[in-house]
C-alpha cells in the first residue's frame, strides 16, 4: 500500500469516525432491565447512572475511557491529518501519534465490556442487559480511529506534502 | 567489459509519480457509509415516531418519563416522554410519544389506563407489571383523531373488544352484588357486572356487560335473578349446599334465562328487572290479587303458590287492604300457568301443621307456608281472588287416648307426632302437669294402631337428630322432617305383647330407644369418679357387647351413683360379686388400651359375680383393661421399697403364670409401694404365710472390677415379673389381703 493510499484511507476513516461519533453517543448502547426498571443507556447515560449510584471514581474512569479518549483521539487524528505535509511541530506530532498507537491497544475495552455485560447480565426476569445499535456505532467509531491511527505512520509526518 | 547502466536522466531523478487520485477515491466509501447509516437512523427514527398525545390521569403511580411504555394488545406502541402535574395539582399529565404504526390510537374514544397488579378473587391481572413495572395500556376508540385524552382510573372490564352488549338491571335493592360479579347463563359465565349505581329516582341499578359472543343469549323475554353467594336448601331429600363458584362465594352473581320461547334480541342499554331469586324470575305472568283473612306466615318474595304440588308462582307483596280488614296479596304465576287463573280457581293458604292426614303439610315446615291453587281451568279468566285458610286439625277417629309421663318434656308439645315403626300413629294432644308434679302428655293414637298398644309398650323420645358414634361407625338419624324441628315420640312393644290397654292408661316416656328397650329394674353402681359417664349415652357392656345403658348419674355421699338398666336376659349381672368397671382410654409407654372408648366414649364393663342376686348398690371400679378385671382369686398385697413392676405383670410359680399384678399403689403410710396381686383361685393354696416373693423381671449383669450392676426389664415382660416359691416346710394358708415383702433375690 502506498503512503498516498494510506493517507487517503486514514483521512476517510477519520471523517467516517467523526460522522459515526454522533449516533454512537446519542443512541442507547444498551438496555438495562433491573427488577422491572427498563433503562436504555447511552454512554453518557451510563456515566450519569454510575455517578448517581455513588460510584464517582468508576464514572470518571468510564467517562475518560469511553467518551473523552475516543473524542480526543478523533480530534487529534483530524489535527494530524490537517497538519500533514506541514513542517511545523514535527516532533510533537510524532509523539502524539505514538501515544495514539499506544492508547489504541486499549480502545476496544469498552466494547469488550459491553459484550461481557450482555453475556453475563442475563438473570431472567430479575435483570437483563441488551446491546443496542449505539454499541455498534460506538464500535465502528473505535475501529475507524484505530485503523486511521494505524495507517498513518509516524514517518509520513516527516514526508513532504503530497498533492 | 562492464556495461554501465544508463545514466539516470534528470526527469527520472527524485520524480514522484503520484498515483492518480481517482484510484484512491474508494477510501471515501467509509465516511459515505457512515453518513448513510446515520441518515438512515435519523430517517427511520423520524418515520417511526407517531403523534404525541397527552393523557390526564388522576394519579400515575410508577409512570416514568422515558421508561414507561404504552402497550396496546401486548405490543409496545409508544413511550412516555413526560410526566407532570397539571396547573391545579389535581391531576397528572402524561405525554406519550406514539409509534408510527400506532398512530391510530390517537383517536377520540381511546381509553388509556395504568396497568398495575390487581389481585382479587375474581381474577388476578397485571401480574407482568410486577416484573416489568407499570405500563399504560390502551383500548382503541373509533372517533376522529385527537391528542388529548382522559385516562381511566382502573382497567376496563373488557379491555380490547369493546362492542359488548350492555344492559341495565333494576331491583328494589341489590345486596352483595358489585363490580365484577359474574353473570351466568345456565351456569356458564357470559358477562360481568360493570357498575352498581343509584339512578336519579334513587333505585339501584346494575350495569351489566354481556360478552359479545354471548350477546345473542339475551332476549327481550330474558329474566334476570340474583344468585346468592351460597344457598342452603333444605328439602325432603335432604340438605344441599350450593356454592356457585369461588367468585360467587363472596359476592354472589346474576343469572339469566329465558323461560318462554320466541324472544327477540335486545339492544344496548335495554333495561331489565332483577328478580331476587330464580323462582321469582320464573314467575312472569300477570299480577293477581288474592285476599286472605290474615297473612300469618306469608312472606313477600318467599311464599310460593303451588299447583298439584308444583310451585307455579310466588307472592310478590303482602299488604293490608285499605279498610284494614283483610290482607291483599299480590302474586305472579309463571306464564304457562296463567290459564289456570279463572273464576273457579281456589287459593288455600296452607301453614305448617302436623296432622294425621297431612303429610303434604309437613313440607311447609321447611318451605314455610304455601298457597295451594286448585283450578279446573274453566270459567272466565280472572285476576282477583278470595283465598281460604287451610286448617290442620286432626279428626278424632275413635282411637285410644293415653298418657305418657317423664321427669321433663322438652321439645314436645301439642301436635308433636307419635310414630310406630316409622308411621305416624298419632299425635300429642296436650301437654300438662300430671299427678305428683310430673308433666305428662295426652296422646291420641289412631284406631289402626290400637293393637300395638299393650301394657308393656314402651314409649321413647325421638330426638330431633341423633348422632351416635362407635368405633368405625358414625350413625346419624333424622326421624323425618317434622321430628327434625321438634322431635316426637315413638313406641314399640319389646318382647311378648302384654295385655291390651284401656283409654287413659299412663306410660313412662323413656329418653332413648335403648333406654326403652332396657326393661329391667335399674342397677345401681357407685363409682369413686364418674369421669366420662353420660346419662342416656354410656353403655354397659358384657364381654364387649352393649347390653344396657346408664340412665342417670348423681352424686351421693362423695361417690357417683349411677343408675343403669340392662337388657332383658342379662339379669345374671345382678349377683353379688359382679364387677362394674368404667373403661377409659389410657395412653402410656406400655401401649394404648381402651382405645375404642376414644370414639365410643367410656363404657362400663360388667363381669358377673357368682353370689346371690341382690338389689343393693354395686361398687364400681375404673380400669383401662377390662380383661384384667376378670381375674378372680386370692387378693394379696406385696410390699416393696421400690419396684419397676407395673400392673399387668404376671405372678409366676415354677414358670407357670398363676396370677397377675392388678394394681400398684402407695401404702397408707407412704413408705412402701404395694402391689396388689390376684392369685387364681385354683392356685391360691400355694400362697402360704412364709411364701417368698421376689422380683423376677429384671435381668442382672455384673461386669468386671467395679462390679457394674445392670438391671433391666426384658422386652418380653415390660411390666416385670413377680415370682414366688415356698420353703421346704410350708406355712399356714393365708387370707385375702395378706401383705408379703418383695425380695430382690430368689429363694436360696
Amino acid at each position: 500500500m502506498t503512503d498516498a493510499t494510506r493517507l487517503e484511507l486514514s483521512r476517510a476513516l477519520v471523517v467516517a469516525g467523526l460522522i459515526l461519533y454522533v449516533p454512537a453517543n446519542t443512541l442507547p448502547v444498551m438496555i438495562m432491565t433491573v427488577a422491572g426498571d427498563v433503562a436504555p443507556l447511552t454512554v453518557m447515560g451510563g456515566v450519569q447512572e454510575l455517578y448517581d449510584s455513588g460510584l464517582a471514581p468508576v464514572a470518571a474512569v468510564v467517562f475518560v475511557a469511553s467518551i473523552m479518549i475516543p473524542f480526543l483521539k478523533l480530534i487529534s487524528l483530524s489535527w494530524l491529518m490537517l497538519m500533514h505535509g506541514s513542517g511545523d511541530l514535527l516532533r510533537e506530532r510524532t509523539t502524539l501519534l505514538r501515544v495514539l498507537h499506544q492508547i489504541g491497544t486499549w480502545s476496544m475495552v469498552d466494547i469488550f465490556l459491553l459484550g461481557v455485560l450482555v453475556a453475563v447480565g442475563q438473570l431472567g426476569i430479575l435483570a437483563s442487559v441488551e446491546a443496542q445499535a449505539g454499541g455498534l456505532f460506538f464500535a465502528a467509531v473505535l475501529l475507524c480511529s484505530l485503523f486511521a491511527a494505524d495507517l498513518y505512520q509516524p514517518r509520513m509526518i516527516w514526508q513532504p506534502a503530497m498533492p | 567489459m562492464t556495461t554501465h547502466p544508463p545514466e539516470p536522466s534528470d526527469e527520472d531523478h527524485g520524480k514522484v509519480v503520484p498515483a492518480p487520485r481517482v484510484h484512491r477515491i474508494w477510501a471515501w466509501i467509509f465516511p459515505a457509509l457512515a453518513a448513510a447509516a446515520g441518515m438512515w437512523l435519523l430517517w427511520s427514527n423520524w418515520t417511526s415516531k407517531g403523534p404525541e398525545i397527552q393523557i390526564h390521569f388522576s394519579e400515575a403511580p410508577g409512570i416514568q418519563s422515558g421508561k414507561t411504555m404504552l402497550i396496546y394488545r401486548g405490543v409496545t406502541s409508544g413511550q412516555v416522554t413526560g410526566v407532570s402535574l397539571n396547573k391545579d395539582l389535581d391531576g397528572v399529565l402524561v405525554s406519550v410519544r406514539l409509534k408510527a404504526f400506532a398512530a391510530h390510537l390517537a383517536s377520540e374514544g381511546t381509553d388509556f389506563w395504568i396497568d398495575q397488579p390487581v389481585i382479587s378473587l375474581q381474577e388476578t391481572t397485571g401480574l407482568d407489571s410486577i416484573i416489568q413495572g407499570n405500563s399504560i395500556h390502551a383500548r382503541m376508540g373509533t372517533g376522529p383523531p385527537t391528542t388529548s385524552f382522559k385516562g381511566l382510573s382502573r382497567a376496563p372490564l373488557a379491555p380490547l373488544d369493546s362492542p359488548s352488549l350492555e344492559i341495565s338491571l333494576r331491583a328494589p335493592n341489590i345486596p352483595f352484588l358489585g363490580r365484577d360479579a359474574p353473570v351466568y347463563h345456565r351456569g356458564v359465565p357470559v358477562g360481568l357486572v360493570r357498575d352498581k349505581q343509584i339512578d336519579k329516582s334513587g333505585e339501584p341499578s346494575l350495569q351489566v356487560m354481556i360478552h359479545k359472543e354471548h350477546a345473542s343469549l339475551v332476549l327481550d323475554t330474558s329474566r334476570f335473578w340474583m344468585v346468592p353467594a351460597t344457598s342452603l336448601q333444605l328439602s325432603s331429600r335432604g340438605a344441599s349446599l350450593e356454592i356457585a363458584g369461588l367468585a360467587a362465594l363472596i359476592q354472589g352473581g346474576i343469572a339469566f334465562d329465558s323461560f318462554v320461547p320466541d324472544g327477540r334480541p335486545v339492544e344496548d342499554h335495554d333495561k331489565f328487572e332483577l328478580a331476587p331469586h330464580e323462582f321469582a324470575a320464573r314467575a312472569d305472568g300477570p299480577r293477581i290479587q288474592i285476599t286472605f283473612e290474615n297473612a300469618q306466615s306469608l312472606l313477600a318474595g318467599e311464599t310460593k303458590i303451588t299447583y298439584l304440588g308444583q310451585p307455579v308462582g310466588y307472592i310478590e307483596s303482602v299488604r293490608v287492604d285499605p279498610d284494614l280488614k283483610r290482607v291483599e296479596v299480590t302474586a305472579r304465576l309463571e306464564s304457562p300457568f296463567t290459564s289456570l287463573l279463572t273464576t273457579d280457581s281456589k287459593f288455600t293458604l296452607i301453614r305448617p301443621s302436623v296432622s294425621l292426614k297431612g303429610v303434604s303439610g309437613l313440607e311447609t315446615l321447611i318451605s314455610g307456608a304455601i298457597i295451594a291453587l286448585v283450578s279446573e281451568g274453566q270459567g272466565e279468566p280472572a285476576l282477583q281472588f278470595v283465598g281460604n285458610i287451610g286448617t290442620g286439625e286432626m279428626p278424632h277417629d275413635g282411637g285410644p287416648i293415653i298418657y305418657v309421663h317423664a321427669q321433663d318434656l322438652p321439645n314436645l308439645d301439642a301436635g308433636s307426632p307419635v310414630y310406630h315403626r316409622g308411621l305416624v300413629a298419632g299425635e300429642v294432644l296436650e301437654k300438662r302437669m300430671g299427678e305428683g308434679n310430673i308433666p305428662s302428655l295426652k296422646i291420641l293414637i289412631r284406631e289402626a294402631f290400637r293393637a300395638s298398644l299393650r301394657t308393656n309398650t314402651r314409649f321413647w323420645r325421638v330426638p330431633a337428630t341423633s348422632v351416635s358414634a362407635g368405633p368405625g361407625i358414625l350413625e346419624a338419624r333424622i326421624e323425618g322432617l317434622t321430628a327434625l324441628i321438634d322431635g316426637g315420640i315413638a313406641f314399640e312393644v319389646f318382647g311378648e305383647p302384654g295385655n291390651s290397654v284401656s283409654d287413659t292408661d299412663s306410660f313412662e316416656l323413656f329418653d332413648t330407644e335403648t333406654a326403652a328397650q332396657a326393661i329391667s329394674q335399674p342397677i345401681r353402681i357407685a363409682f369413686a369418679n364418674g369421669r366420662g359417664l353420660l346419662e342416656g349415652r354410656t353403655a354397659l357392656r358384657y364381654l364387649g357387647i352393649p347390653i344396657g345403658l346408664v340412665e342417670s348419674i348423681r352424686t351421693s355421699k362423695g361417690r357417683v351413683e349411677v343408675t343403669a338398666r340392662v337388657d332383658s336376659g342379662y339379669e345374671f349381672l345382678r349377683r353379688k360379686g359382679s364387677i362394674f368397671a368404667i373403661v377409659q382410654p389410657q395412653v402410656s409407654l406400655q401401649g394404648l388400651t381402651g382405645l375404642e372408648t376414644i370414639l365410643s366414649g367410656v363404657y362400663i364393663e360388667c363381669i358377673p359375680g357368682t353370689g346371690s342376686f341382690t338389689d343393693g348398690i354395686f361398687l364400681g371400679k375404673s380400669s383401662s383393661e377390662p380383661e384384667l378385671l376378670e381375674r378372680q382369686g386370692l387378693e394379696i398385697l406385696i410390699s416393696s421399697k421400690e419396684t419397676t413392676i407395673r400392673p399387668g405383670a404376671p405372678v409366676i410359680y415354677r414358670d407357670m403364670v398363676v396370677g397377675e399384678i392388678t394394681d400398684k399403689s402407695l401404702s397408707a403410710d407412704g413408705n412402701n409401694i404395694e402391689l396388689t396381686a390376684v392369685i387364681d383361685a385354683k392356685y391360691q393354696s400355694l400362697v402360704r404365710t412364709n411364701t417368698h416373693f421376689w422380683d423376677a423381671g429384671g435381668v442382672e449383669a455384673s461386669i468386671g472390677f467395679f462390679k457394674l450392676k445392670v438391671k433391666s426389664q426384658t422386652l418380653l415382660a415390660p411390666d416385670g415379673k413377680v415370682a414366688f416359691a415356698n420353703p421346704t416346710k410350708p406355712g399356714n394358708p393365708i387370707k385375702a389381703g395378706h401383705v408379703f415383702p418383695l425380695s430382690s433375690k430368689p429363694l436360696k
